[in-house]
């Protein structure tokens, strides 16, 4: 399971773009863009040292930042300042 | 595998309705029924057509999807397999004795009216429309699973948020694991129903334990305000003692 705190970014079906953690049920807030949502949810896991996680609209993850200790981009390792994103995904989601 | 959770998905499998089927997938699983795939048994040397009839007798539930009766450019053949295992499934029941007498199915569409230019005898049947949309898809498949069952886990937004929770977790499984991007996409679909069926059952396991913590934390604050209403207030205020 991932930890608690972690930050999931995605367009609700009211069209706005919720921030929320893993296993809450409800947005903790809204935007009306997505750059926005991320920018919050990443204030959020910066101090709480946890990760955020994109969505599509497929819900699949399309890209990840992490903030915990000993983030690399591929998860384990030494830390990388400012978050990591692993490889976008290409082609027909 | 039992007749009563067993549900038969007869739909496209192709890279563009992953989108579609994989939380369709999650809904059923969420539900504590048992998808059942063409493709299920990969290195099977038996005949695709005797497996997807044992599949239909071994299934009271099924999902037909019928998105792709129409082509979508001109050189491209309209898929024939859906409508096909659709009909076996309809003559399944119809033709069947027993058991088979009571089996229900979904017929799923992305659009509505477009099948019935292609498949006119199922006009008047019950299809549900996903958009080519996600979460439609989660709502459709529950609400339909609902009116079947006795099953009840909540509204769809649940489950999909359950959904985004799951892949996040299968990503940082995979990715640990030195899986790349493209195989992280491209998981075979019955390896997808295991990975949903272990992370579904471990998250209805701590949900359940949750659940009944707070349950207990609230009886216990309700207790303590009719025992001792200025102590109660001040747990409340101030956390713990």
């Amino acid at each position: 399971m991932t930890r608690k705190r972690d930050q999931h970014v995605a367009q609700s079906s009211d069209g706005k773009w919720a921030v929320r953690s893993t296993g809450a049920e409800r947005a903790s807030k809204k935007f009306e863009s997505s750059a926005q949502a991320v920018m919050h949810a990443q204030t959020i896991a910066k101090q709480s040292h946890t990760s955020v996680y994109i969505h599509g609209a497929d819900g699949q993850v399309v890209s990840k930042n992490s903030y915990a200790p000993g983030a690399t981009l591929f998860g384990k390792g030494t830390m990388v300042t400012g978050g990591v994103k692993p490889p976008q995904f290409k082609g027909k989601k | 595998m039992p007749f009563e959770t067993n549900v038969f998905i007869n739909c496209p499998f192709d890279a563009d309705f992953k989108k579609i089927l994989r939380p369709i997938l999650f809904t059923i699983i969420y539900h504590d029924l048992k998808p059942r795939i063409a493709t299920e048994r990969i290195d099977s040397g038996e005949a695709r057509i005797s497996k997807i009839i044992e599949l239909i007798k071994d299934s009271k539930y099924s999902i037909h999807d019928l998105s792709r009766v129409k082509s979508t450019a001109s050189d491209e053949m309209f898929r024939l397999n859906m409508p096909y295992e659709l009909g076996i499934d309809v003559g399944c029941r119809e033709f069947g004795r027993g058991k088979l007498t009571g089996k229900k199915y979904l017929i799923t569409a992305a659009e509505q009216f477009e099948y019935q230019k292609a498949l006119s005898d199922i006009a008047g049947s019950d299809i549900s429309v996903h958009h080519n949309d996600a979460q439609e898809a989660v709502r459709i498949v529950r609400q339909w699973i609902e009116n079947q069952t006795t099953s009840n886990e909540g509204g769809s937004h649940k489950i999909w948020t359950a959904f985004q929770d799951f892949n996040a977790y299968i990503y940082d499984e995979m990715v640990d694991n030195g899986f790349d991007a493209h195989e992280i996409e491209n998981v075979h679909t019955s390896k997808v129903i295991q990975q949903m069926e272990a992370w579904i059952k471990i998250y209805k396991t701590k949900k359940a334990l949750t659940d009944d913590l707070v349950r207990t934390a609230r009886s216990t604050s309700r207790k303590l305000s009719t025992m001792a209403p200025n102590l109660a207030a001040t747990t409340v205020l101030t956390g713990p003692l």
